[in-house]
């Protein structure tokens, strides 16, 4: 029987696996920008986002579990959680 | 103050606490995350990946994937902005008083027809019935005066026939909704938050159509005249015709939706109607030479309604069938109803199951509503035809096929022997068969609802109702001890027990073979599925034979106990014996011509696939055969009877028996085994349709016994094909299904 072995992560594969679960906004061609939990992609960076809000200018509204295609990314981001810029600082 | 202090303060005057969830993750607000740009690196991440690979949520699925909606799709991506088409332009301004011409109205009612054929099928209101934008205005079209002009009459005429489609999807909608037939899978009732406009009556939408009939009659008549110039009358003719078949259809629905089957006949006369309509072919006005007659009247269908309607998963892509083959669905979904009217006159409860089999055989496979009607119709207010009491029905049933004495199930109608009477027993055994007959009831109601549904999930459910039967006969058994403790008869009776062991089997012939029509074994198993099927017919071949042996030992009791008796109930008991006898034979020689093509089929496929090498047969991939024929045992394995129940080594050893017999030695055997076949289906033509109790449905029946002699025909010839010449055995053959849906024939390309 012939099983295939799943291919073991380079390291950009396996920081981009760290990104899953988090939040990311994603910007496309036509201006709109989705906010969604990252879920899933694939090697045309076709990308599925949950609970996700779509904003086109002002106006947003809940569009749940979408697919964006690879071909209409202009900018992808994830949540940064290690930067300390922003943060709380305790010790001056 | 200290730094610290000052620090904490700034942070403090820093935090945004206004709560604007609509600032798109701006990096000042302190609850929102900061963002990272990566669309470099996922650039170069994805360049890592391998051709189809993914990276996703261990917990996420493909099925879960299934529903994501893609943006840029137009079709579901309703944040969209496109381009707005031509017709988009035109729907949004489409008015709907406008007035029509004849032959506009015309192309309207044909497509209206279309989208409904096209629910009814099972695609979603919002891509067929809800594109018609008059739909969305029924109010204003209502409540439209129309003057008493050519136009208005028109105008009249659409208000009649869309107000018609309504209702008719209403009750359409109203059966469906009763759940007989699974979601998704056979049909959606999604109703988009839409309403179907219930408080439009019946009655109502009949006065406007019988009105707009009125006035389209008085237009034609004119323009007979020379009155009226303005519309011909080979323009206003198809109108007539279509709305008088839309009267007769929303007549028809109306009438079948009655409880207790009431009106079911007068159901019938309109769906009679109806296809007397569509037959009429040579006359020009008629509806059949006016399909696709009509002119296209751009904005009345939007078929990117559904963008504006909610719904849970995106739309599956639709084309709708063309008016052509909408006339022929509709036809089809008709001739069902005027079939389905008759149901609840039936001769024998026997009769009554082999019209559901057959119903459910049939092809094209029925649509979801007359599936869904039938059902309904059989069993509502908890009982059968709304009218009759289950446990009667179970009685009847288990009477027509194992005829036990009368008393037994029936003791209103014959005195019991004197000893039964004065027995102890007699009241604690009444009281266990009734409850027995209670318990056995629904699940043979079941056995008819099953065929109701659509042809996969039939073999599903049965699978799953064989455990069920096996509980049932174990049951039935106990009983049967009880009845001869009370009555002592001279022979041990299994009449309850027989019944249920019988249609056990037949359910387990119909999972089998089944398995042959949904195409779901691959060629390299049908020798071991035709060795099992040949153990389930033997087993029912014994049952069958048991069964007569017990009717006819009552049989002779009686006519011993009555030898010079010119009683009338006597003789007609023997005559009910010999009733129930007749069937019983006529099953015996339809299993006799099962068995028989089963083992010719079997040792055909010996010589073409172990001998001769010349079917190609497709290795297994992602099992083995063990694994395999344990999948397929699956159903039958827990259950109880019939024993023993092959292993796979056993089956495997046969097999390897079997085919170590020489190509001229099997070729013979298979030859007379299809031979016997054909004797017994000859045999079984020439039966009248009261013996085989076909009644109801006699020409499905016929074709089917047909299709084993063509069947039957077919092998022969290969057969005849692999003796006479050597070289015939070179070449590759098929196994194809070409006469029958279980039946094959092997053919040589």
């Amino acid at each position: 029987m012939n099983t295939t072995t799943p291919p073991v992560d380079t390291p950009n594969i396996k920081k981009l696996r760290s990104y899953l679960n988090f939040k990311a906004r994603i910007t496309i061609t036509d201006g709109r920008i989705f906010i969604g939990t990252f879920i899933c992609t694939d090697k045309q960076k076709n990308i599925i986002l949950a609970q996700t809000k779509e904003f086109r200018g002002d106006e947003h509204r809940m569009v749940g579990l979408v697919m964006i295609p690879g071909k209409h990314l202009v900018k992808v981001e994830t949540e940064d959680l290690d930067d300390d810029d922003n943060g709380f600082p305790i010790y001056g | 103050m200290d730094s610290m202090t000052d620090s904490l303060r700034e942070a403090i005057s820093n935090m945004d606490i206004t709560n604007d969830p609509s600032r798109p993750g701006n990096s000042h607000n302190f609850l929102a995350p900061a963002w990272k740009d990566i669309t470099k690196f996922l650039d170069d991440a994805t360049d890592d990946f391998q051709v189809g690979q993914l990276i996703h949520l261990q917990s996420f699925t493909l099925f879960d994937a299934m529903s994501a909606i893609e943006i840029m799709d137009p079709k579901m991506d309703t944040g969209m902005l496109i381009e707005e088409d031509d017709n988009d332009k035109a729907a949004q301004s489409f008015n709907v008083s406008r007035t029509l011409e004849p032959r506009e109205l015309l192309w309207i009612m044909d497509r209206l027809l279309s989208c409904e054929m096209a629910w009814v099928s099972g695609h979603s209101l919002a891509q067929t019935v809800y594109t018609c934008t008059y739909f969305h205005y029924i109010r204003e079209l209502a409540s439209e005066q129309c003057e008493k002009t050519p136009e208005g009459a028109i105008q009249n005429a659409l208000k009649a026939y869309v107000l018609g489609c309504v209702k008719c999807c209403q009750h359409i909608f109203n059966e469906m909704s009763v759940c007989n037939v699974y979601e998704e899978e056979d049909f959606t009732t999604n109703l988009f938050g839409l309403s179907l406009y219930e408080q439009y009556t019946d009655s109502m939408v009949m006065n406007m159509i019988d009105t707009a009939l009125l006035e389209l009659r008085d237009l034609v008549d004119r323009a007979n005249t020379g009155e009226q110039t303005q519309f011909p009358v080979d323009e206003l003719a198809p109108l007539y015709n279509r709305l008088f078949m839309r009267k007769s259809y929303l007549f028809g629905l109306l009438y079948a939706s009655h409880a207790q089957c009431t009106y079911l006949p007068h159901a019938k006369a309109e769906f009679e109607n109806i296809l007397q309509l569509l037959n009429v072919k040579e006359d020009c006005l008629s509806i059949s030479a006016t399909i696709g007659k009509g002119i296209v009247v751009e904005g009345a269908f939007d078929p990117n309604i559904n963008r504006k309607l909610t719904a849970q998963a995106p739309p599956r892509p639709i084309t709708l069938p063309s008016d052509e083959e909408s006339y022929t669905h509709f036809r089809e979904l008709v001739e069902r109803m005027v079939s389905i009217c008759g149901v609840n006159q039936y001769p024998s409860i026997i009769s009554l199951l082999n019209y559901f089999k057959s119903f459910a055989a049939k092809q094209p496979y029925a649509d979801p509503f007359s599936r869904s009607k039938l059902n309904t119709l059989l069993y509502h207010d908890l009982r059968v035809f709304g009218t009759e009491s289950v446990v009667n029905f179970v009685s009847l049933a288990i009477d027509e096929l194992v005829r036990p004495p009368r008393w037994i199930l029936f003791p209103g109608s014959i005195r019991a022997p004197d000893h039964v009477l004065a027995s102890p027993l007699l009241e604690e055994t009444q009281k266990a068969l009734a409850e027995f007959l209670e318990r056995a009831a629904l699940p043979l109601v079941d056995y008819f609802k099953i065929q109701c549904h659509n042809r996969s999930r039939q073999r599903r459910i049965l699978c799953k109702v064989l455990q069920e039967w096996d509980a049932l006969q174990d049951e039935a058994e106990v009983i049967d001890s009880k009845i001869q403790d009370l009555a002592e008869f001279g022979f041990s009776p299994s009449y309850f027990s027989s019944w249920a062991y019988l249609i056990k089997l037949e359910m387990m012939e119909t999972v089998v073979l089944l398995g042959f029509e949904l195409e779901l074994y691959s060629n390299n198993e049908y020798t071991m599925i035709y060795l099992y099927l040949l153990d389930v017919l033997k087993a029912r071949k014994r049952a069958l034979d048991h069964i007569e042996e017990q009717i006819t030992l009552q049989k002779n009791e009686v006519l011993q106990t009555s030898k010079k008796s010119k009683d009338r109930y006597i003789q007609q008991d023997v005559a009910s014996f010999n009733h129930v006898l007749q069937y019983i034979q006529s099953q015996k020689y339809y299993n006799e011509a099962q068995i028989r093509m089963a083992s010719g089929i079997y040792n055909m496929l010996l010589v073409v696939q172990y001998k001769t090498k010349q079917l190609d047969v497709l290795k297994p991939r992602y099992d083995d055969p063990p694994t395999r024929f344990r999948q397929r045992l699956k159903p039958f394995l827990p259950l109880s009877t019939p024993r023993p129940q092959p292993t796979f080594e056993s089956i495997e050893k046969t097999i390897d028996t079997n085919a170590s017999l020489d190509t001229e030695n099997l070729l013979k055997l298979a030859d007379a085994h299809l031979g016997a076949a054909k004797e017994a289906i000859e045999i079984l033509l020439n039966m009248s349709q009261e013996q085989t109790r076909s009644e109801m449905c006699r020409e499905p029946y016929n074709k089917e016994i047909m299709g084993m002699k063509r069947t039957y025909l077919g092998n022969k010839i290969t057969i005849m094909k692999l003796f006479t010449d050597e070289k015939n055995r070179s070449s590759k053959v098929n196994v194809i299904f070409r006469y029958h849906p279980s039946w094959p024939v092997i053919e040589i390309k």
